[in-house]
């Protein structure tokens, strides 16, 4: 957790499995965003783009005349169930708030890196981003797969390949604190 | 619940409406207009200063009847077309600038927070919240995506008649900053999930009205990863000492959800409605100034150390805001409503 930025750009590599967990990183390069249905979608019909070294954003955007307005990310723990199967086709990292579960840390052993970005700050995201095309628009504006490519948007590892993850540590210390 | 009071909508004078000739000549007046109030009080004056004419020594009296008469004369319920556009357009400023801009002292207290955060990767979340205001605010877009569902609230003046009208134009002014700011379109059929996609819907917008010396709208855009953290209680009338701990336990089941750092509003006492709806207003007191009660439940739930995101930290929460009301002697109800950071709210003043 030292004060230097790590420079990345997607489509990711081993790189990535030198990250710590807390460590500061600037992404850029393509990312698709997808939520609940898009996951579904994908599961059933394959994945509409080259999964190899891919980064998921887990984000419901504003879009207005072909323009990012706004791009927070949502709530990553809902795709809990839904991701194994992005890793098992070469996704390398995942974009979300709030942290997921002990099945996805483990499905990163060795693979990939979850990245957190700050909750609500969608006018922050849209301001590094460029939107590239869609995929599955028919489900709507939040569901669909938009394709965006980032120019260094600021993101600190909040899990890494290696099974360190800042937000179990934190519900663990919080567990104890409430329980104190 | 001052969050930079505008003039209301000074664009929506219809041409044509010009009120220079009755201004000039009040009795022109057309009845309908005239509250039933102000009428009989202006029947009661004309009638008292006819009477006092005949009588010489009262001259102070028959001016003071005349003066009365004339000012009842001139004071007019407004035109209830003029009441509806200014509301519908004091909602739609209200809305657009609560979903770009913080208050002041939410801003306040953020800053505070981020200066003086020790936690490194907190240090650094502080930054992208901070930018992200700076940036909402330069382009005029909304600072999160999630632009909430309306909760709106309404002080009237004596002089403007409450009725459904006010209700209709509150939406109207919803509906248009749905589709101008733009707004994401959040409000669905709560079983069928079919979406409206204006951001109205049956009782939404959820509008709160109290009586009040100015007519102002307060539009409070509420996300729901905060407000599905919110819970309520009925504690007992012995177990006043669990309220910080009830509060305290509500943010350790959110954990990361809710975006925190989290500004925290709690209504304790009334009803198990009322402290859900004090609990909610709450959230619209200063947060830059606690009592020494919100203080130590805030305290408490920084001891969580869940910290920005969940990504651990000195702030959990940014602020803690108390309401209270009177309650049946054998029940204790408390309510949290959760906020994230971004704590919107704005309220316009509306000029029929």
């Amino acid at each position: 957790m030292t004060g230097t930025v790590v420079q990345l750009h997607a489509p990711l590599g081993d790189e990535i499995l030198t990250l710590r967990a807390g460590d500061r990183v600037e992404l850029s390069g393509l990312v698709y965003t997808a939520r609940d249905e898009a996951h579904l979608r994908m599961q059933e019909e394959g994945i509409p783009f080259d999964p190899e070294g891919a980064v998921i954003y887990h984000c419901g955007p504003v879009v207005k005349d072909d323009r990012i307005v706004a791009a927070g990310p949502t709530t990553s723990a809902r795709m809990n169930a839904l991701s194994g199967f992005l890793f098992d086709r070469g996704v390398r990292a995942l974009i979300g708030k709030g942290g997921m579960d002990g099945t996805v840390r483990e499905q990163l052993k060795g693979r990939g890196v979850y990245f957190a970005f700050t909750g609500g700050c969608a006018a922050l995201a849209a301001s590094h981003m460029t939107l590239k095309g869609v995929h599955f628009p028919e489900l709507g504006m939040a569901e669909a797969v938009w394709v965006i490519e980032l120019d260094r948007l600021p993101l600190v590892v909040g899990i890494d390949a290696h099974g360190n993850d800042i937000f179990e540590a934190v519900r663990e210390s919080a567990r104890k604190a409430f329980q104190r | 619940m001052k969050t930079g009071v505008l003039s209301g909508a000074s664009d929506d004078r219809r041409p044509g409406h010009s009120l220079g000739g009755r201004e000039k000549f009040p009795f022109l007046v057309p009845l309908e207009r005239v509250s039933r109030k102000y009428y009989s009080a202006r029947v009661m004056y004309a009638v008292l200063f006819l009477i006092s004419r005949r009588s010489e020594y009262r001259k102070a009296s028959r001016s003071l009847y005349y003066h009365k008469f004339l000012t009842y004369t001139c004071m007019q319920t407004p035109d209830p077309a003029r009441i509806h556009t200014a509301l519908a357009n004091a909602t739609f400023r209200a809305y657009r600038e609560s979903v770009i801009r913080l208050p002041p002292d939410v801003l306040r207290v953020i800053k505070n927070a981020a200066a003086s955060e020790t936690n490194a990767v907190a240090r650094g979340e502080f930054v992208n919240i901070q930018k992200n205001i700076g940036i909402a605010e330069r382009l005029g877009v909304p600072m999160c995506q999630d632009t909430g569902v309306p909760v709106i609230y309404l002080t009237i003046p004596p002089e403007i008649p409450f009725t459904g009208s006010l209700y209709d134009a509150v939406a109207e002014g919803v509906r248009r900053a749905t589709t101008e700011v733009p707004l994401r379109p959040n409000v669905v059929d709560p079983l069928s999930r079919h979406n409206t996609s204006d951001n109205t819907g049956a009782w939404m917008p959820a509008i709160h009205v109290k009586p009040g010396k100015k007519f102002t709208v307060t539009v409070l855009p509420k996300g729901a990863g905060a407000e599905n953290m919110s819970r309520i209680a009925m504690l007992l009338p012995s177990q006043k000492d669990q309220i910080e701990k009830f509060v305290v336990e509500t943010v350790y089941i959110a954990g990361s959800r809710p975006c925190p750092p989290l500004i925290i509003g709690v209504g304790i006492g009334g009803t198990f409605d009322g402290a859900a709806a004090l609990a909610k207003e709450a959230l619209l007191e200063p947060v830059d100034t606690m009592t020494e009660f919100e203080q130590q439940i805030l305290d408490g739930v920084n001891r969580l150390g869940i910290g920005v995101m969940g990504l651990g930290g000195d702030h959990t929460a940014l602020a803690v805001k108390v309401k209270t009301a009177g309650c049946h002697t054998a029940s204790l109800p408390v309510a949290v409503n959760i906020q994230c950071w971004a704590n919107r709210h704005f309220t316009v003043e509306v000029k029929p």
